[in-house]
Formats: structure tokens, C-alpha cells, sequence
């Protein structure tokens, strides 16, 4: 749990950026909210706190900014600055493909859950992503179908037969 | 009465086979990120229906104490709570677990959820009117006093980036903003869409901050050669896994944070998750050495399961006297005694006595089956340890899923979960903690709807009438001076050590 | 990689292609000829442990034997039933599931602006449960004994006297009642739900407020708290004791009824269906009528499928009239 490590200031900078769009938007969709006039009614209304947050936020955004630019003085001003590869999107999409590809796995795998069922989706989406996360070496597709049917039809059943919990079932009925 | 309470509990052995059935259950759903102990009593609730009222409240009671302890299960093991009250196991549990004393935090855990649950039943048994006449004495510059004091815990957590740790816990209050406002109900940041208008639940959040986070932690490590898994560890245990001496070195710290944990459970709305993460805080700030909370140390563990524990016996002391539940697990409870004819209330010891004491037993007995099936599925859970990720991770993820759209029915959800996971993915990116957050979405609302309860009020009212509020100011600010001081030393000395 | 890849997108053609030819895949399969043929699903707008989710729940019970289906029962709470009701109008009409709220929460809301709709949003099924009465009270050691003095008092003293309602919900209405035809001049303070509302007149944060007979009826044999009066037009059967508001206070009637409604939508015959069973119940079972005597101290009564709608109707017109007051 170490938090707080000092991160570089690129990142702290494009933070600080989201954070002070993110609480300006807040800000500005809290005109929006209604404001209640009946009985009981005081000046604390329903756009009060949305507000105080989203000013604190604003803030904190600001001061996250300055420490980058604080961050970079003291990195562009030592001696050896590392000339890193200018990294492109896709690059770093690349290196970082499984993870993009786990999102895609579970994107698809909600999409079809309401259409195609829980069991079936799920069957699939645990084929996929065991082997997503497996080493190319150690991909072994037998056992990865095997542990997918065998859970998947296991947690239905546990699930929707035993405890009757309501999960989708496609138009092929289950 | 007292008497007949007992005999109706041990000596029935249909009572006592639900009670061991249910803890078992219950520590089963509690175990499983997703899964909750809320869950468990909503889908087992029709079962009781059938059953006399005291087979059937300790049904209920006994998947209530199973379904919050198991949540350490997957807090050590995983690094994902398995129920909102493990959050803060994971702080220290999962470091244990990657030392390779994983069977050390599982035992712990085990051990000091008993002397917790043991606390708060006892506090429950015998003091539970005056208990409940200070609870109604909080209002609504109580409550917003009290919310204040939570959220500078924060800052004592947060140690050496005080800005991250605020981004985190705002970004959480503001998460919990999205849905029809306190008070009025006007709709706020909904774009007019059904499902927002209902808000994110904990438990979506909780998910996706903690269960997705992992998977994508995983994924990246896929590839590259962070050890990140743990599955060549040694996974034996002996005995407790811990100790005789470093039990009763613990003691203290186990009973300080049960008695938080039975203080914050005996407030409606807070719940396990705050009360783990505050004593965690106290014991850290207490300790000799809080440096190494974080690290992988018994005390953390302890502080948290003793305070969600104690959480339990907490939460059921509003319920009882005044019938007002704590949390979501526990109004379910109330529609269980209601369907019973078991009235909560001043009454409720003149009216159903032997019930009442009969529910004290059963929840003794559950605490008691709640320890030994823990002790013993400890040695096979860790096992768990030695499953490849690469297997184990998804099924977890179809589990959460589960767990997020069993609840409500609802495919938003499940869509939330992935949101969060993304956000999540973010946070970590950019360095800003996750816990935070979770304390902002709970505390946030709290906040909110109690100032302006507290605005409603000025007009007669104000803070000099209300001690307990001041106490509680006085408290926030030594607590924010306090961990400010340690922070900057903290970072002043991590700044040193870089340029050594 | 590339194989694995090649894979997703033929698992993304294939959903696609699903998503193309499925059509509603809810399933409609059941006509109302043998209905019902699987389990119901009962949404209760209100927390558990509260008068409404009792009173959902033992018809629920009921239901299972005299329908022969297992019966579900969720909470989904929040802003006095506005999440529910908003949520659950037009979903599933396949007459399985059911909405189950209260008067002061359906027509409450509308009126208060929480919801932009009413009981017309959904198909009626029954009016089927009266409350035994939402009452003022106050503290037992408080100098009032009866409504007008609570009245007069505020009016004396205005602001002084703090009344906690849950703001949008029938109690919230009360209190406005209170204010423009009663002239009174209470410190409105919003005070959660029925049992929060007692606790915090007992923890001294408000001075008076309005709570349900059967939340309150332990406290006042306790001698915790006194009932100054009931907004039932007519007292209770099983409790005579308590005079009616709209005695002091033409205007103060609120009858909180019990609903069951089904989607907007929903088969007008598995709706008939419905009520039948549901007055079959009220009107016959033994069991039913015991507990709901001893819970709601009054006798069963539930109306048919237009009775209800007539009701209601009545209602909506009654609180609309205020509703410029309770935004």
C-alpha cells in the first residue's frame, strides 16, 4: 500500500488537467439540478454540495498542476536527462494489450449477456480471458475450454436453479 | 426467560443444524468478491418464512455473523474484499499474504472476527438500552460532526500525498451525488436516464475499484516478468497460524477497535467498511510504529476484522431497541423478525423476551461455528493461493457479475462495474489511492444530508447545545494536525532517502 | 495473437448477428390463459421492516398458496418510492411482476413534483390494505393535548416548534395542509422515514411529527409518547381513543392506502386475475385477516380493479390541490 510515490510530472500534469475539466463540468451541469421551494426549504439546496466538491476538486487540480510544473523544472534542469522515445498511441496500446484486450473481453461480454444469456456469455468470455491472460507458452486450450464449460455451468446452476436469482437468459432460453 | 431463550437454542438440534448450515453459507457468500452478506439473508429470507421464528431469526442471524466475517477471505488472499466491511484487511492482509504469511493473516483474521464478534454480543446482551438511549441522542449536528471527523481520517491515511488521497475521497463523494438528492429527491446528473436516477451502489463500486483492478493489474503483468503472483508459497499452516503471546499482545488492539467497531455499528447508515478502515487508522496513529502499517503486519488485520466484527453486534442494538436497522443486512433482518411477530422496540423484552435472548445464543453459537469452520477451511483456503491467476481471476470476475446484476436485476450495473474498473485502472495510473474513494461515497451522502438537516435546524438550534458534536470538531482537528505533523516528517524523510 | 484476435471478431460478428434476429428476449411466452405458470416478483417501494414492505409481503405470502407460484419479494427503495415507481412502470409488462407501494408515496410524489407521474402510469390492480392511521404525536411529557393546542401554540411562538416529516412523503403533505389551512407555523425539519421520525422525537431533535399507529403503538403504551390525533377521516375500528384530525382540521384527511400495481401495459386479464385472488384473500382467509387486525388495527378491506382507480383518482385530485405549495 505505497501510495503517494511521486510519479513523473507528465502524469501528474495530465491528472491535474482531467481533474480541473472533470470538476468544471461538475460545476457547471449542477445548474441543472432543480432547486426545491416547499416547506423546509433552506439555502443548503440540493446544488449545494455538488458545488463545494467540485470547488475543493478545482482546487486540488490546481495544486496538482503546479507540482508538475515544479516536477519538470527540476527534471529538464539535471544534467542527464534521459532522451526517451517519443511513444506513440499505438505503441503503448501494444504493450499494454492484454489489458486492452480484458476490457474488450468484458465489454463483450456484458453487450451479450442480455441477448445471448449468462451462461452461454459466460462460457465464452472465460475461454477468452484465461487465455488472454496466459503466457503464449502456456496456452493450453483444452484446459481453458474445459475450466470454462465446467464453471460457467457450474455458477448457472448454483445460481439460477438452485437460488433462483434472476440472471438473463438469452433467446435461446438459458 | 433467559432460560428458555437458551434451551430453545442448544437444545433444539434443528436449530442448532440451521445455524451451523447458515454460517457456513454465509462465510461461502462472504467469501466471494460480489457476493455479500446482504445477499445471502435477501435470498434465504422466503426459506425462513416457513420455519417458527426462532429457527428462523437464527437462520438469519447466523448468515449475517458468516456473511461479514467471510469477507477476509478474499481480502488476504485476493486483495479484493470479499464484502464493503474487508476493505481495510486488504491493507495489510494482502501484504502478509505476498510475504509468504499468508496462513499467519488468515488465522489472525479468523481469530480476532471471533474476539470481535464475542465484543459486540456482549455489549449487546448487556447494555443494549443505555447503548440505544445515546444513539438517539444523535442528530443531525451529531451526525454531520461525526462525518466530518471520518473524512479527516483520510488525511491520516493518505500518508505522504495528502492531495491524491482528498482527490479520491471527492471524487467518491461526488460518485455518490449521481441520483435523486437528500432530502428534496430532485435529480442530480442523471441526463434523464432511469437507471442513473437510481445512483451507483457501494457494492458496483466496490467491484469494479477492487475486483477489475486486479484482473488488469494481472494483465499487465501477463507479459512482463513482475512477480506478481503468489502461488509458490508455502501454504501450510500450524495451528492459528500465530502465537499465544502475540494473541495477547493483540488483545488491546483487538478490543479497542471492536469497541469502535460496536460504536459505529450502533449509528444507522454507516457500516462495516467505515468501521474496519477507522480503527485501522486509530491503531496505526497509536502504534509504536506506524511506518510499518501497510508493510504486511498482525495489527492492521486485527484492528479490522475486530471493528467489523464488533460492527455486527453493533448494528443489531438499533435494531433490537428501537427498530431502526443499520445497514442493509440488518433491515433485512427487521423484515425477518417482522414476518415473525417479533416487534422491535421498547417493548420488545416484555413482548418477546425468550426470542431476544434466544437470538443473544444463536449468535453466540454462530460466532462460536463461524470461528471453527474458518480455523478448519483455513487450511484448505489457502490453497486457493496455488491456483494460477490466469484461471482463478476470470471465474472471480463471473462471480462479481453475479453478484452485481443478482442484486437488482439490472445490466447498468454490470456496466458500472466495468466503468469503475476502468477508472480505477486510472487511478492507479496517476498514482491517486483507491480506499479514499470508498470513504468519500459513503461519508459524502452522509455529510450532505445531514448539514442541511443541521441548516433546517439554526433557526432554534446551535452547535453550543450539542457537546458530543464539539468533542468530535475537537477530535477532527487534533487527528488533522496530528497526521499533517507525521506526514510531512514522512515525507521529508522519503525525500531524504532518495538523494542518499 | 493474431489468432486470438481473429477470434474476438468472430465472436463480435456472431453477437451482432444474434442482436440482429433476436427479438424481445424477455421472453412473452405466457399468454393470460394459464397464468401464472412461473414465479412472481413482487418490488416493494419502501424499506424493510416498514408498514408497506409487512404488508406487501404477507399478501405475498398469501399469494404463493392461493396461486400456486412461488412469489419474490425485492425492496428497491429510496426517495419515498420514487425510484422504484420511476423504474418499474413500463418495465416487464409480462404480468410477473408487481409493484407494491403506498398511497402517500404514488400520489404523494406526483403532487410534490418528485415524480412527473401518477397512479395513470401504471394499470391498478388493487387498492388493498388500509393503514391503521398516521398520527400525531408528541412527547408524553409535551404541555399539548390535543391538535388545536399544537396549533395554536405555533402560532403563538412560529418557527419554535419543530415538526419532522420525510420531506415529499404524506407526512411531508400534512404539515403543508397544517401550514395553509391550519394557519400553524411549524419548523419543518426533514426527519427520515417512519421509524427515524419516532427516534428523533424521542432524542428530543423535533417536538412533534406524524408516524404510522403501528410504528408508534408500543411507544404509547410504553408511555413514551401521545397521540394527539389520527389523519384518518374516521378513527380506526380497533382504536376509538384517538379523535381524527379533520375533526380540529376540515382539510387534515389523509387515508394512506396499500397499492398493488402492475406495469403499465400489463394484460388486463392477468390484472383481473390478480385482483381476484387478492380479494379472495382479503375477503376470506382466516390467516390474512388475523394479522392484519392484529398489525394495521383495522379490518381487511381491498377494493376491485375500478373501485381502486376511482380511489385513487379522488386522492390525486385532493393532494394536486396543494401541490403549487409543496414544490
Amino acid at each position: 500500500m505505497i501510495w503517494g510515490v511521486t510519479m513523473t510530472y507528465k502524469s501528474n500534469l495530465i491528472t491535474g488537467m482531467i481533474l480541473m475539466i472533470v470538476s468544471t463540468a461538475y460545476y457547471a451541469l449542477s445548474f441543472q439540478i432543480e432547486v426545491f421551494g416547499g416547506s423546509g426549504a433552506t439555502a443548503l439546496d440540493s446544488r449545494f454540495m455538488p458545488r463545494v466538491w467540485s470547488a475543493l476538486l478545482f482546487v486540488l487540480s490546481i495544486i496538482l498542476i503546479i507540482r508538475s510544473m515544479k516536477q519538470r523544472k527540476k527534471h529538464l534542469s539535471k544534467e542527464d536527462v534521459n532522451i526517451k522515445r517519443k511513444r506513440s498511441f499505438m505503441t503503448i496500446l501494444k504493450e499494454n494489450r492484454e489489458v486492452a484486450m480484458t476490457f474488450i473481453a468484458l465489454a463483450i461480454y456484458i453487450v451479450g449477456l442480455q441477448r445471448v444469456g449468462f451462461l452461454i456469455m459466460s462460457v465464452l468470455y472465460l475461454f477468452f480471458q484465461i487465455l488472454i491472460l496466459t503466457n503464449k507458452e502456456k496456452r493450453n486450450l483444452l484446459l481453458a475450454g474445459i475450466v470454462s464449460i465446467v464453471f460457467a455451468v457450474g455458477i448457472n446452476y448454483i445460481f439460477v436453479v438452485w437460488l433462483r436469482v434472476m440472471l438473463p437468459r438469452g433467446i435461446i432460453g438459458f | 426467560m433467559i432460560l428458555e431463550g437458551f434451551a430453545s437454542v442448544f437444545l433444539d438440534p434443528v436449530v442448532l443444524a440451521l445455524i451451523a448450515v447458515a454460517v457456513a453459507i454465509g462465510i461461502i457468500f462472504g467469501s466471494i468478491p460480489g457476493l455479500t452478506a446482504t445477499m445471502a439473508i435477501v435470498m434465504f429470507l422466503p426459506v425462513t418464512y416457513r420455519m417458527t421464528p426462532i429457527q428462523g431469526i437464527s437462520t438469519l442471524v447466523a448468515l449475517y455473523i458468516g456473511g461479514i466475517s467471510g469477507g477476509l477471505v478474499s481480502a488476504i488472499l485476493l486483495n479484493i474484499p470479499g464484502t464493503p466491511s474487508s476493505v481495510a484487511t486488504c491493507f495489510d492482509g494482502r501484504p502478509m499474504a505476498e510475504n509468504g504469511e499468508a496462513g499467519k493473516a488468515l488465522g489472525t483474521a479468523v481469530v480476532f472476527s471471533f474476539v470481535g464478534s464475542l465484543v459486540g454480543i456482549a455489549l449487546l446482551m448487556f447494555i443494549s438500552p443505555m447503548l440505544a438511549s445515546i444513539a438517539i441522542k444523535f442528530g443531525a449536528y451529531e451526525y454531520t460532526a461525526l462525518a466530518v471527523m471520518a473524512l479527516s481520517l483520510v488525511v491520516a491515511l493518505t500518508g505522504r500525498d495528502m492531495t491524491k488521497g482528498f482527490v479520491s475521497a471527492i471524487l467518491g463523494a461526488m460518485l455518490a451525488t449521481v441520483g435523486l438528492a437528500p432530502i428534496d429527491s430532485k435529480a442530480r446528473y442523471t441526463f434523464g436516464l432511469v437507471d442513473l436516477t437510481a445512483g451507483f451502489k457501494l457494492l458496483v463500486l466496490l467491484i469494479g475499484l477492487f475486483a477489475i483492478t486486479e484482473i488488469i493489474k494481472y494483465a499487465e503483468s501477463v507479459r512482463k516478468e513482475k512477480k506478481l503472483q503468489i502461488s509458490n508459497q508455502n501454504t501450510e499452516i500450524k495451528g492459528f497460524g500465530f502465537s499465544f503471546k502475540e494473541f495477547i499482545g493483540q488483545l488491546p488492539n483487538s478490543i479497542r477497535s471492536a469497541l469502535l467497531g460496536v460504536g459505529i455499528g450502533i449509528l444507522p447508515g454507516i457500516g462495516g467498511a467505515i468501521s474496519g478502515t477507522v480503527a485501522y487508522t486509530v491503531a496505526k496513529n497509536t502504534s509504536k510504529y506506524p511506518e510499518k502499517f501497510g508493510t504486511g503486519i498482525m495489527d492492521g488485520v486485527v484492528a479490522s476484522e475486530s471493528a467489523n466484527n464488533g460492527t455486527i453486534g453493533g448494528a443489531m442494538i438499533p435494531l433490537l431497541s428501537l427498530g431502526i436497522p443499520g445497514d442493509a443486512a440488518t433491515a433485512m433482518l427487521l423484515g425477518g423478525l417482522m414476518v415473525h411477530n417479533v416487534a422491535p422496540g421498547p417493548l420488545i423484552f416484555d413482548k418477546s423476551g425468550s426470542i431476544v435472548y434466544a437470538i443473544f445464543f444463536a449468535m453466540i453459537l454462530a460466532s462460536l461455528a463461524m470461528l471453527v469452520f474458518e480455523l478448519f477451511g483455513m487450511k484448505q483456503i489457502i490453497k486457493v493461493l496455488k491456483i494460477p491467476s490466469n484461471y482463478l481471476l476470470p471465474v472471480i470476475v463471473v462471480l462479481t457479475v453475479v453478484g452485481a446484476i443478482g442484486d437488482s436485476n439490472r445490466i447498468f450495473d454490470v456496466w458500472g462495474v466495468l466503468l469503475f474498473g476502468l477508472m480505477g485502472y486510472g487511478m492507479i495510473k496517476a498514482g491517486i489511492p483507491t480506499i479514499p474513494m470508498i470513504l468519500g461515497f459513503i461519508l459524502g451522502p452522509m455529510f450532505e444530508s445531514n448539514v442541511r438537516k443541521m441548516s433546517q435546524l439554526m433557526n432554534t438550534d446551535s452547535l453550543i447545545n450539542h457537546p458530543i458534536a464539539i468533542v468530535f470538531y475537537i477530535i477532527t482537528v487534533l487527528v488533522v494536525i496530528l497526521s499533517v505533523r507525521g506526514n510531512i516528517k514522512e515525507a521529508k524523510m522519503y525525500e531524504k532517502m532518495k538523494t542518499l | 495473437m493474431k489468432k486470438l484476435i481473429s477470434m474476438l471478431l468472430v465472436l463480435c460478428i456472431l453477437m451482432l448477428l444474434f442482436a440482429g434476429c433476436s427479438g424481445d428476449s424477455s421472453g412473452n411466452d405466457s399468454g393470460s390463459e394459464d397464468w401464472p405458470n412461473k414465479p412472481l416478483t413482487f418490488i416493494v417501494t419502501h424499506g424493510a421492516g416498514g408498514d408497506t414492505d409487512y404488508n406487501a409481503r404477507l399478501m405475498s405470502r398469501m399469494l404463493e398458496d392461493e396461486l400456486g407460484v412461488a412469489v419474490a419479494v425485492n425492496n428497491v427503495t429510496g426517495s419515498n418510492g420514487a425510484i422504484a415507481l420511476t423504474q418499474y412502470k413500463d418495465e416487464n409488462p409480462d404480468g410477473y411482476t408487481f409493484v407494491f407501494t403506498n398511497t402517500a408515496a404514488l400520489t404523494g410524489n406526483e403532487a410534490t413534483g418528485i415524480s412527473d407521474f401518477g397512479f395513470d402510469a401504471f394499470e391498478p390492480v388493487s387498492v388493498y390494505g388500509r393503514q391503521s392511521g398516521e398520527n400525531i404525536i408528541v412527547p408524553a411529557d409535551s404541555p399539548y393535548e390535543n391538535l388545536d393546542q399544537l396549533i395554536e401554540a405555533s402560532k403563538a411562538n412560529p418557527g419554535s416548534i419543530r415538526f419532522g416529516v420525510s420531506t415529499g412523503g404524506g407526512v411531508y403533505i400534512a404539515s403543508v395542509i397544517l401550514e395553509q389551512a391550519g394557519g400553524s407555523k411549524f419548523q419543518v425539519i426533514e426527519s427520515g422515514d417512519a421509524a427515524e421520525r419516532v427516534t428523533s422525537l424521542l432524542g428530543g431533535h423535533v417536538d412533534a411529527t406524524i408516524a404510522p399507529y403501528s410504528t408508534v403503538k408500543e411507544y404509547i403504551e410504553n408511555g413514551d409518547v401521545k397521540a394527539l390525533s389520527t389523519l384518518l377521516e374516521e378513527p380506526p375500528t380497533l382504536i376509538p381513543d384517538i379523535p381524527s384530525a379533520s375533526e380540529t382540521l376540515e382539510e387534515l384527511k389523509l387515508n394512506t392506502y396499500y397499492v398493488a400495481l402492475a406495469p403499465k401495459g400489463t394484460d388486463s386479464e392477468i390484472v383481473e386475475k390478480l385482483n381476484d385472488a387478492i380479494l379472495k384473500i382479503v375477503n376470506e382467509n382466516q390467516e390474512y385477516s388475523e394479522e392484519v387486525e392484529r398489525y394495521n388495527l383495522q379490518a381487511p378491506w381491498a377494493l376491485s380493479v375500478s373501485d381502486s382507480i376511482e380511489e385513487l383518482s379522488q386522492q390525486r385530485d385532493r393532494f394536486m390541490r396543494y401541490s403549487e405549495f409543496l414544490r
